[in-house]
C-alpha cells in the first residue's frame, strides 16, 4: 500500500465522518405547525344550548387575553324527526371568546347527534358528538369521623435536595357516597367530583390517599340499576381538639362518552400534559354531556 | 442517509485493496534459488514460506518468461529436490520433494495441526484471546476462552510462532506441527517498562474475529479510571465510544442509542438479568474476579442471540494454579476479598466476596424513645456478591469448570416522613411513617466442559441456571386513618443447555456449529391494600405466570482465503415457544488487512431477534420501583427485530498511537416504547400488574439509528491518553406519537466526547477523565392555552406539548479525577486511591420541568451530583 492510497482511504473515511457530522448536528424530525385555536363546547341534553368558547393558542410569553371575538360559530343538530337544524352563535360582548346561540331550538334531546363548526382566520374547526342520557344524583351520604386525624405535611418533594422537612397537622377525612340510576344502555363514562367550599389545601402526600375526583366506566359502579361511587375529601383543622368546620359540599357528576372521559382524566397535571383533543382543525373538546350536582351542608 | 453510509462502506471495503497490475515474470536458468523465490515473492501475489537451509546452495534448472506466477514457481523448483505445499490461496510452504516419484501415495504430504495452550506464567491461568501468529506464513489465530489454539492443515515441521497478549511480554518460539499440544507461558510485564508493546494484537495480522465494534476490555486499566468509589466493569465500559449510562449515575447501559433492555449480559455463558447494585450505581461484575470481558456492539458472533444491541461476555478467573494469592480492599461503598489457589497440579479455585458496610456505620435498627413512647426505626441497606469457580484440567483434552455467583441488594427502612437535614428528627417515635423493604438478587450456577477429541475438533458444552428475584414491600401511613400496604414480587428463572463444535479442517476454513435450549419462567404477584379512611378500604390481588422455551441453532463458517482477508458468514435459527416465533437471521462479517500497521478494515451485516421486553409500570408508586420486569413475546406482542450494518477501520500510524473508527446503522421494529411519555409514577394505584395492563402502557415502535465513532489511544510507558468521540442519532416512530413521524429517541445523543489522561510515574497514578456531550431529549411546551371542563369554574391554563422530544437539555460536561498510590507496608502490597466525582463541581442540568404562570412560563432544573470524593484501599498478600 502506498502512502498516497493510504491517505486516499483516510480522506474517504474523513469525508464519511463529516457527512455523519453534518447530519447528526441537527434534529431530522422537523415538527409541523400546530393548531392555533381552542374550541370548547359541552352540549347537554334537555338543557338550554350551551355557550361555545373559542380561544387562541398563546405563545409562551404572551399575556394578552386569549378570547377570539371574530369567529363564525354554528351548531348543527341532527334531529331524526326534523332533519338537520343549524343554530348560529354570536359573540357575547364583554366576554371575549364566549359565543351564545342566536335563536334556534332551546334544547336538544338525549341521544341527539350534533356538530359544532368554527371558522376563523381562514381555517375551519369542527367536532361532533352525541348527547348522553340525562343523569341525576339520587342521594348523598356523608360520614364524618368523630375527631380529626393527624396527617403529615411534606413541603418539598424535590428530588435534587436532601432536605425534605415535614410537619404535621390535622384533617377530617370525610367519606361521601353518591348514588344515581343508570340508563338502559350502560356504555357511558362518568366523572365525579367533591368540591367543598373554599377548596381546602391538602398536602401532596395526603392527596394520594383522599379521592375527591374520579373518572370511570359507569358499568363498573354497580351490578344493579343503582350506581354508587365513594369518594373522600379532607378538611384541615389547626388542633386535634378542633371540631369540623361547618361547610357546604358540592357533589358533582357528569356522564359522557369515552372521548369526554379521556379529556377529563388527563386534566390533572396542566403543567405537564394537555388533555386530548377531539376537534378537527383545532384543539379542544366538543362533546355531549349530562351533568348534575347536589350541594349539601356538612354540619359540625 | 443510512443508505449512503452503506454505499460508502461497500465502496471502501471493495476499493481499499491494492490494485494488481499484471507484469512479466522471468526465471533464469542457473539462478540462485533464493533469488528466484524472492523475485517471485516481491513481483507476484504469491506468499512463499521456506527455511533458509532448504534453499541454500540450490540453483534453478529451468527458465521461464511470462505472466503466470504458478508456472514460474514450478519452473524455479524444477529438479531442485524441493516442492511446495499450498496452505491457502496464493500461500505456499516449501518442503523437500518426495524421494520416490513413482509412489503416488508418498507424493501427498501428510497435513497436521499445530496446537497449543497459552497461559499466564505466574498463575497458570489460561489466556483467552491471545494472538498466535505464524511469522513466516503471516497467518494466525487467537486462543479460545480456555487458552487453546489450533492452526490446521500444515505440513509437519517446525514453525516460528509469535504469541502476544495485552500486558504480557511477547513470546517468540518455534513450535512443531504434528506434535502434542504445546504449552506457552507468557510472563506478565508491567506496562511502565520501556519498550513494551502494550497491545500487540493491533500491530499484527492476527486473525482475531473480524468484528467491527468488538472491544476487549482492558481490565487491568479499569482501576485507573475514575469511578464512584471502586472500579466497576460496566462503568468503565462507558469509555467505549457509543456506550453510556441511561441515567447520569444510575440506569442501565445504552449502546449506540438503544434502550437498556437490548443488552445481553453473560457471566460464564449464563445470562444475568439485572446486573446492578445500589439502584444501578455500580454493577454486579467485580473486575478483579474476571479474566476476560468482551463487549460486542451491534454486530456479535452467531453463538450469541436474544438481544438487539450488544453483548457483554464476561468470564471468571479459574484461580491461580501455581501459588495461593489473597487480596482485600475497602472502598467508600464496600469491603471485598479475593482468594485463589491451586488444589492440585490440575485443579484450582477462586472465591471472592464483596459487601457494603454503610449499614454497619449507621446501624440497621434504632430503638427510639420519646415521651414514654418506644419505637424501632430502621435504616438498613446492604448489597453483597459472592463468586466462586472450580476448574480442573483432566488432561490436555478435557477441562471442566463449575462457577457460582450470587448477588443481592437489601433495603429495609422505617422512617418518619421528616427527612430534613436535622437527622435527630429521623429517629423518634411517630405515628406517621413509611416502611420500605426492597430486595433484588441474581443467582447463577454454570458448568462448562471442553473436550478436544482430535486436535482440529473442539467441543464446548455449558449448562446453567440463572435466576432473578425482586421483592418490594411497603407500608405508608401519612395520616392516622390512611395507609398503603403493598407486597410485590417478580422473578425470572432461566435454565439452559448449550454447546458448540469448532472444526478446523484447514488454515483457510473453520466451522462452528452449535445450539441451545432454554426454559424460561416469569412470574409476578401483587397484593395491596389502600385504606383511605377508617371505613374505606380497597384491595388488589393479582398474579401472572408465563413460561417459554427458547431453542436456537447456529452455523458459522470462517474463511481466510489469504492472510489479509477473513470472512465470517453464518446464520442463527431461533424458536420461541410463547407465540411460536421462528426466525432465521444471517450474520456476515469480514476483515481486510490493507496494511498490517496502517490500515485494517472491518465490516458486517447481521440480523437479530429479541423475544423478551423489559417493561415497568408507569403509574403506581407502590410497585415496579427498582425491580426488572421481563415480559416474553406472545401472540399479541411480537419479538423485537433489527438489522444492523457496521464498518470500521483501524490504524496504528505510530507504535504508540492507535486510531479506530466505526460507522454503523441499525433498523429495528417491534420495540416497545411508552405510549404516553408524559406519564410518570404519580399515584398509588396503577392499572395493575397483569400483562395486558402493563402492555397497554407501551406501544410498538420502529427505530433507526446511525452514527460514527472515533477513538484514539496514545500509550507510552508513563502516559496513557484515550480520546473518543461519537456522532450518532437514534430515532423512533410510533403511530400514536408525533403524527407517526420519526422523532429523537429518549436516549438519543447527537454528539459526545470523552477523554482520559493517565500519568503513572512509578508508584503514583493520576487520571483525569472528562466527558462532554449533548443533553438528552426533552419534551418542552411550545405554547399554552385555556380550556374549561364544562362547569362554571374558571378555565385551566395548560402548557401545550404536541411533540415528544422536541427539545434538549443543556450540554452535559463533567471532569472526574482519580489518584492512586502503591506502596509496601507490613509485608503486604497496598494501593490507596481517591476518586473525585465532578471535580469542578459543575452542577449539570439533568432534568427540567415547566410551570405555567400568569405571565407565561417558568422552568426549574434538577441538577446532578456535586463534587464527591470517595476513597479506596486495597491490600494484596
Amino acid at each position: 500500500m502506498t502512502a498516497s492510497s493510504f491517505w486516499t482511504d483516510v480522506s474517504v473515511l474523513g469525508g464519511a465522518l463529516l457527512l455523519v457530522l453534518s447530519v447528526s448536528g441537527c434534529d431530522l424530525a422537523d415538527f409541523e405547525a400546530t393548531e392555533s385555536v381552542v374550541v370548547e363546547a359541552f352540549v347537554e341534553a334537555e338543557r338550554p344550548l350551551p355557550p361555545v368558547f373559542v380561544r387562541a393558542v398563546q405563545g409562551l410569553g404572551e399575556t394578552t387575553a386569549s378570547g377570539i371575538e371574530t369567529a363564525q360559530v354554528r351548531l348543527a343538530v341532527d334531529d331524526p324527526s326534523q332533519g338537520e337544524r343549524s343554530v348560529a352563535y354570536a359573540p357575547v360582548p364583554g366576554a371575549p371568546g364566549r359565543y351564545e346561540p342566536v335563536g334556534g331550538p332551546n334544547a336538544v334531546g338525549a341521544g341527539t347527534r350534533f356538530r359544532v363548526t368554527v371558522e376563523h382566520a381562514g381555517g375551519t374547526a369542527q367536532g361532533q358528538s352525541r348527547t348522553p342520557a340525562p343523569i341525576r344524583l339520587d342521594s348523598i351520604v356523608t360520614s364524618v369521623p368523630n375527631a380529626p386525624v393527624e396527617a403529615v405535611r411534606v413541603d418539598s418533594l424535590r428530588r435534587d435536595s436532601l432536605d425534605i422537612p415535614a410537619t404535621t397537622n390535622f384533617i377530617y377525612p370525610i367519606d361521601v357516597e353518591a348514588y344515581w340510576t343508570a340508563p338502559e344502555a350502560d356504555t357511558a363514562w362518568v366523572r365525579t367530583a367533591l368540591r367543598p367550599e373554599n377548596q381546602p389545601f391538602t398536602p401532596r402526600i395526603v392527596d394520594f390517599f383522599i379521592q375527591p375526583e374520579a373518572v370511570f366506566q359507569e358499568s363498573t359502579a354497580g351490578d344493579t340499576d343503582v350506581r354508587q361511587w365513594r369518594g373522600v375529601y379532607a378538611i384541615p383543622v389547626a388542633e386535634a381538639t378542633d371540631p369540623l368546620p361547618s361547610h357546604r359540599l358540592l357533589v358533582w357528576i357528569a356522564r359522557g362518552d369515552a372521548e369526554y372521559a379521556s379529556f377529563m382524566a388527563e386534566r390533572d397535571d396542566p403543567d405537564r400534559r394537555e388533555p386530548p383533543s377531539n376537534v378537527t382543525g383545532a384543539l379542544g373538546i366538543i362533546t355531549g354531556v349530562a351533568m348534575d350536582s347536589v350541594e349539601v351542608e356538612v354540619p359540625q | 442517509m443510512t443508505r449512503w453510509i452503506l454505499v460508502w462502506c461497500v465502496v471502501v471495503l471493495c476499493g481499499a485493496g491494492p490494485s494488481a497490475i499484471a507484469q512479466s515474470i522471468s526465471v533464469e536458468h542457473g539462478q540462485p534459488l533464493r533469488d528466484a523465490l524472492e523475485m517471485l515473492r516481491t513481483t507476484t501475489a504469491l506468499d512463499l514460506v521456506y527455511a533458509d537451509r532448504l534453499v541454500q546452495g540450490r540453483r534453478t534448472a529451468c527458465s521461464y518468461t511470462g505472466q503466470n506466477a504458478r508456472a514460474a514457481l514450478r519452473c524455479a523448483l524444477q529438479d531442485t529436490g524441493l516442492d511446495v505445499e499450498r496452505i491457502r490461496r496464493n500461500q505456499y510452504v516449501l518442503v523437500a520433494a518426495p524421494t520416490s516419484s513413482n509412489d503416488t501415495t508418498t507424493q501427498t504430504v501428510r497435513r497436521v495441526a499445530l496446537t497449543g495452550r497459552v497461559r499466564d506464567a505466574e498463575s497458570g491461568e489460561p489466556l483467552p484471546g491471545a494472538n498466535v501468529i505464524m511469522r513466516d506464513l503471516q497467518a494466525g489465530t487467537s486462543t479460545d476462552r480456555n487458552g487453546y489454539f489450533v492452526l490446521s492443515s500444515l505440513p509437519p515441521g517446525p514453525y516460528r510462532v509469535r504469541i502476544s497478549y495485552l500486558g504480557y511480554a511477547t513470546a517468540d518460539t518455534t513450535l512443531t506441527a504434528g506434535h502434542s499440544t504445546a504449552t506457552i507461558d507468557l510472563a506478565p510485564q508491567s506496562l511502565d517498562v520501556e519498550g513494551v508493546v502494550v497491545d500487540d494484537r493491533l500491530t499484527s495480522v492476527a486473525a482475531q474475529e473480524p468484528m467491527a465494534g468488538r472491544v476487549e476490555v482492558a481490565l487491568e486499566q479499569v482501576d485507573a479510571l475514575p469511578s464512584l468509589g471502586e472500579s466497576d466493569l460496566l462503568t468503565a465500559l462507558q469509555w467505549t465510544p457509543g456506550v453510556r449510562r441511561s441515567g447520569i449515575l444510575s440506569g442501565g447501559l445504552s449502546v449506540r442509542g438503544a434502550s437498556t433492555d437490548q443488552n445481553l449480559y453473560l457471566l460464564e455463558d449464563a445470562p444475568i438479568y439485572h446486573p446492578w447494585h445500589a439502584f444501578s450505581l455500580i454493577s454486579t461484575f467485580q473486575t478483579e474476579t474476571l479474566k476476560r470481558t468482551t463487549l460486542y456492539r451491534s454486530s456479535f458472533p452467531v453463538e450469541h442471540g436474544g438481544r438487539l444491541s450488544s453483548v457483554v461476555d464476561a468470564q471468571l478467573k479459574d484461580g491461580n494454579r501455581t501459588e495461593p494469592e489473597a487480596r482485600a480492599a475497602l472502598s467508600a461503598l464496600s469491603g471485598r476479598f479475593y482468594i485463589e489457589s491451586p488444589l492440585s497440579s490440575s485443579t484450582s479455585f477462586m472465591v471472592s466476596g464483596r459487601q457494603s458496610y454503610i449499614d454497619r456505620i449507621i446501624g440497621r435498627e434504632h430503638a427510639v424513645e420519646q415521651g414514654g413512647r418506644r419505637d424501632t426505626m430502621r435504616t438498613g441497606y446492604v448489597f453483597y456478591d459472592t463468586s466462586a469457580k472450580l476448574t480442573t484440567q483432566f488432561n490436555d483434552r478435557n477441562r471442566l469448570s463449575v462457577s457460582y455467583y450470587h448477588g443481592r441488594d437489601d433495603v429495609d427502612l422505617r422512617l418518619p416522613f421528616d427527612l430534613s437535614l436535622d437527622f435527630s428528627s429521623w429517629l423518634r417515635p411517630t405515628d406517621l411513617f413509611f416502611e420500605v423493604r426492597q430486595n433484588w438478587s441474581n443467582r447463577m450456577v454454570s458448568a462448562q466442559y471442553q473436550s478436544i477429541p482430535t486436535p482440529s475438533v473442539v467441543v464446548n458444552a455449558t449448562g446453567y441456571y440463572s435466576g432473578y428475584r425482586a421483592r418490594e414491600s411497603s407500608f405508608v401511613q401519612p395520616t392516622t386513618a390512611a395507609s398503603l400496604a403493598s407486597d410485590y414480587n417478580v422473578s425470572v428463572d432461566d435454565v439452559g443447555l448449550k454447546g458448540n463444535v469448532s472444526l478446523y479442517p484447514s488454515m483457510a476454513h473453520q466451522w462452528k456449529l452449535g445450539g441451545k435450549v432454554a426454559h424460561l419462567a416469569f412470574s409476578s404477584a401483587l397484593d395491596s391494600e389502600i385504606r383511605r379512611t377508617t371505613t374505606s378500604t380497597e384491595t388488589q390481588a393479582q398474579s401472572t405466570n408465563r413460561r417459554a422455551v427458547k431453542l436456537s441453532g447456529f452455523a458459522q463458517h470462517t474463511w481466510m482465503p489469504t492472510p489479509r482477508l477473513e470472512v465470517q458468514s453464518g446464520a442463527r435459527l431461533s424458536y420461541f415457544s410463547s407465540g411460536e416465533y421462528l426466525h432465521v437471521r444471517p450474520r456476515i462479517s469480514a476483515q481486510y488487512i490493507v496494511h498490517p500497521q496502517l490500515l485494517t478494515l472491518q465490516g458486517g451485516v447481521s440480523g437479530h431477534v429479541q423475544p423478551l421486553h423489559q417493561l415497568r409500570d408507569r403509574f403506581s408508586l407502590a410497585y415496579d420501583l427498582v425491580s426488572t420486569r421481563w415480559v416474553p413475546a406472545d401472540r399479541t406482542v411480537r419479538p423485537a427485530e433489527s438489522w444492523q450494518a457496521t464498518a470500521g477501520a483501524r490504524s496504528r500510524p505510530w507504535r504508540s498511537l492507535l486510531v479506530q473508527g466505526n460507522v454503523y446503522t441499525r433498523m429495528s421494529r417491534h420495540t416497545l416504547i411508552p405510549e404516553d411519555n408524559a406519564q410518570t409514577k404519580d399515584g398509588l394505584q396503577g392499572p395493575g400488574i397483569e400483562l395486558g395492563a402493563l402492555l397497554g402502557q407501551y406501544t410498538p415502535a420502529r427505530e433507526r439509528a446511525f452514527g460514527a465513532e472515533l477513538e484514539l489511544r496514545w500509550e507510552r510507558p508513563r502516559w496513557r491518553i484515550q480520546q473518543s468521540a461519537s456522532l450518532s442519532r437514534t430515532f423512533v416512530r410510533a403511530s400514536s406519537q408525533n403524527g407517526n413521524r420519526y422523532r429523537p429517541a429518549d436516549l438519543d445523543i447527537p454528539w459526545s466526547t470523552r477523554s482520559a489522561i493517565t500519568w503513572q510515574p512509578g508508584a503514583l497514578e493520576v487520571t483525569l477523565a472528562g466527558t462532554l456531550r449533548s443533553g438528552y431529549p426533552l419534551s418542552s411546551p411550545i405554547a399554552r392555552y385555556q380550556i374549561g371542563d364544562g362547569t362554571d369554574a374558571e378555565p385551566t391554563t395548560f402548557l401545550y406539548r404536541p411533540y415528544v422530544n422536541n427539545n434538549r437539555l443543556p450540554m452535559y460536561g463533567r471532569l472526574d479525577a482519580s489518584v492512586g498510590y502503591r506502596f509496601q507496608a507490613l509485608g503486604a502490597a497496598w494501593q490507596a486511591r481517591i476518586h473525585v466525582h465532578n471535580a469542578l463541581n459543575y452542577r449539570n442540568v439533568v432534568d427540567r420541568t415547566y410551570e405555567a404562570t400568569e405571565r407565561g412560563i417558568t422552568s426549574s432544573d434538577q441538577r446532578g451530583l456535586p463534587l464527591l470524593p470517595l476513597f479506596e484501599l486495597q491490600l494484596s498478600l
